[in-house]
């Protein structure tokens, strides 16, 4: 440790002494001046998100969202397929609550209504006690025995005992999915697995997010959702086909009855009923990331021709500012660290070169490469640093200008904070040193691999 | 690589056979600083290198240092430096790889360089750049006297806290002798020390190298071009030409170290006497 110090001390004490390096300062005004307006930026960016939080917040949408995606009947193009039924998977539905309450507990875990569903997947929402009613989310998938997916799955994780029998319709909930399903093994992406119905699915349960966590798992949802609506769609449509093509129409016509076979007991489910045609979609997102929710819009206005209303309609200007603000300060700081890089790499050049004579003193008094590259590294970082901390200081002292004219501009008034973000701050001047190091490595480098004699014969 | 001595009982610090030192631009052959050189330098020796310019003086200096390495490679000859009872092969250290890594080490624990042009830190202090000689040093090798002592030593003391641009040219070759006894040098490369000063500073400068050999015990390699140094201070003499050793002597100087050894009395003998009455002893044997 002292030996670092001793090493940092000697390396800044070795050029700073020198009395005019205008390179240096130069570069500490650029960074600076650079620091102060990616900072003045995020925390325009940052206070602007803060009152567009305040105002959904107002409105009531916080942290939760009402999809309601119907289909375009205005555009007045026909399903290309028979539509869709949700019988069989409202069946797996109840079939899935019915075991995840016997084998949780019914005390222990409450199913809230289904909320969304579709037979190539289904999403049920269930309240978990430990998060106080709060919705735990577990993704359901429907697979086919018939099709390679489905085999592999019958083969390689069911072990023979999963895959459902025609004739002796079963659905098997290994003793072991309980236990992952429980607290503490609601891992998102984590599959455990499922038997559905009696001839034609067996099923991957896929824990798709614990919504309200401060895990970040809310951004695996909405894109699968989005994706399962699509392969539900595809998937339906193939098998009605399929079976139409049997002639077998019988299984979605009549009743059937299934068993239920799991840890040895044995009970009756409600008969599966026939297709019917749904032309709504509707679910409830727990969400934090409305930029995942726009696309999860903008994914299934594409693909499946739905309108989808969300509560930030009521929002989009503030939104598409906020949006664009974000944009604009992702795009200026892009700019800002290309072309100070750039700045930085010449002037350290121009800086290091001017010290060619000096390297090769060290050289050879015995100094080795990266010793010469150490010491300007340190000073490097030193600039960095201090002409960091001077842009944030900068940014710091314009904020409150900022918030007065951010009022100005809105026309109200807003309860808004101006400031630079804890984290943007040290992001930033994390940057801007890597930048000054990385730039004067590089040079330093390459000048003291030269050969200090042909300097020195100069 | 780095071998206890079995190269026979002569106290030698450098032995080279067949060295050469090729600068090329690209494919082509640019020059030849130093041809198939072979030269034994004994420790303790006063070796003064003459020649004409661009005879080669001092790309051999170079080699001696470390500085730079022999192109080609030696494979016929050899390359070693003793020290400390211990011979080091750089030849074997560059077919290792290792060779600018080992020069580096060797650069900062053996050799100390005097330049004609001083090449100290102009924005630090005189003692500063003293103590930047033994700065790179492994602590063994940093058993020399303090920087203090060795401007007191040179006549520099008040100078110490003085920035070296602010200095005389001969107070400036004295600090950068000064900076190569620093770290106790096993030898001294010298440059034409003398190539800008004045007579009394020369006659300073060379003394304070007499000192460092005398004193020090410091093996000095001076190259220069005036044709009466080696008389002055060398105790042995090598003649180059076309990067090749034409001749090689003894010489008994007629100043010795043991009368040098202050430095103040040469100068005054100089500013009393002059320097053609102080040359004027001065013969070759």
């Amino acid at each position: 440790m002292n030996k670092a110090l001793h090493f940092v001390h000697y390396a800044l004490y070795l050029d700073l002494m020198r009395r005019s390096s205008l390179a240096l300062v130069l570069a500490s005004a650029a960074i600076a001046v650079s620091v102060a307006v990616c900072g003045i930026l995020f925390a325009a960016a940052s206070a602007f998100e803060a009152y567009c939080e305040d105002r959904i917040a107002r409105s009531g949408a916080v942290n939760s969202m009402e999809v309601a995606a119907r289909r375009d009947k205005e555009l007045g193009t026909p399903w290309a397929a028979p539509p869709i039924g949700t019988d069989n998977a409202q069946q797996a539905i109840s079939r899935l609550v019915a075991i995840l309450r016997r084998d949780l507990g019914p005390e222990a875990v409450v199913c809230a209504e289904p909320a969304w569903l579709s037979p190539g997947w289904v999403y049920v929402f269930l309240a978990h006690p430990d998060k106080g009613g709060v919705g735990v989310a577990v993704g359901v998938a429907l697979t086919s025995p018939t099709d390679p997916e489905g085999r592999r799955v019958a083969d390689s994780r069911l072990a023979g005992g999963w895959v459902t029998d025609s004739k002796r319709p079963q659905i098997v909930l290994p003793r072991k999915t309980a236990n992952r399903l429980w607290q503490g093994v609601l891992f998102a992406g984590e599959p455990c697995w499922l038997g559905i119905t009696d001839d034609s699915v067996c099923a991957e349960a896929r824990v798709a997010g614990i919504f309200d966590s401060t895990k970040g798992d809310y951004c695996f949802a909405t894109a699968p959702i989005v994706e399962a609506i699509q392969a539900a769609l595809s998937a339906l449509d193939e098998a009605i086909d399929d079976t139409q093509a049997e002639g077998d129409v019988h299984a979605q016509s009549e009743p059937r009855k299934a068993t239920l076979v799991s840890n040895g007991s044995q009970e009756e489910l409600p008969g599966v009923s026939g297709a019917s045609r749904f032309a709504t979609i509707r679910c409830q997102i727990y969400f934090r990331d409305r930029g995942t929710v726009l696309k999860a819009r903008r994914l299934a206005e594409d693909r499946l021709k739905f309108w989808v209303r969300t509560p930030f309609d009521d929002f989009d200007s503030e939104l598409q500012l906020l949006a664009a603000a974000r944009t604009a300060a992702w795009a200026a700081l892009s700019i800002m660290l290309v072309t100070v890089f750039g700045a930085l790499l010449c002037t350290f050049l121009s800086w290091v070169s001017r010290r060619k004579y000096e390297i090769a003193i060290l050289k050879a008094q015995g100094s080795g490469n990266w010793w010469v590259a150490g010491a300007y590294v340190v000073q490097s970082a030193f600039v960095g640093t201090g002409a960091g901390l001077a842009g944030l200081w900068l940014a710091r002292l314009l904020c409150p200008r900022l918030a007065a004219w951010i009022a100005a501009h809105l026309g109200q008034a807003v309860p808004l904070s101006v400031s630079v973000p804890t984290a943007a701050a040290a992001s930033l001047l994390a940057a801007f040193v890597g930048m000054c190091v990385v730039a004067a490595l590089i040079p330093a480098l390459a000048i003291a691999r030269q050969d200090p004699w042909e300097v020195l014969r100069r | 690589m780095e071998s206890p001595d079995v190269h026979g009982p002569e106290d030698w610090i450098y032995k080279l056979d067949n060295v050469s030192k090729e600068f090329w631009s690209g494919k082509r052959l640019v020059a030849k600083g130093c041809d198939q050189v072979c030269l034994r330098i004994v420790r303790g020796e006063f070796l003064a290198v003459t020649g004409e310019s661009g005879s080669g003086k001092s790309t051999l200096l170079s080699l001696l240092g470390f500085l730079a390495a022999p192109r080609p490679c030696p494979q016929e000859g050899q390359f070693l430096f003793r020290v400390n009872g211990t011979t080091h092969d750089l030849r074997a250290a560059l077919e290792e790889g290792i060779g600018s890594a080992r020069m580096s080490r060797w650069r900062a624990d053996h050799v100390g360089f005097v330049f004609q042009s001083y090449h100290l830190m102009n924005h630090l202090t005189a003692q500063a750049n003293v103590e930047l000689g033994a700065r790179f040093a492994s602590p063994d090798s940093r058993r020399g006297n303090t920087a203090d002592a060795l401007l007191a030593m040179l006549g520099m003391a008040n100078f110490a806290r003085k920035r070296t641009r602010d200095l005389s040219g001969g107070q400036k070759q004295r600090i950068s002798v000064a900076r190569a006894l620093s770290k106790h040098p096993a030898i001294i490369l010298a440059d034409e020390p003398t190539g800008n000063l004045d007579i009394a500073n020369k006659c300073l400068v060379l003394a304070s190298l007499l000192i460092a050999n005398a004193v020090y015990g410091a093996t000095v390699v001076l190259v220069t071009h005036e044709i009466e140094h080696p008389a002055l201070v060398a105790s042995r003499s090598i003649l180059m030409r076309d990067g090749r050793i034409v001749d090689d002597r003894q010489i008994t100087p007629h100043v010795t170290a043991q009368e040098s050894i202050d430095i103040r009395v040469l100068a005054d003998r100089i500013a009393r006497e002059g320097y053609p009455a102080v040359y004027a002893e001065l013969k070759f044997e």
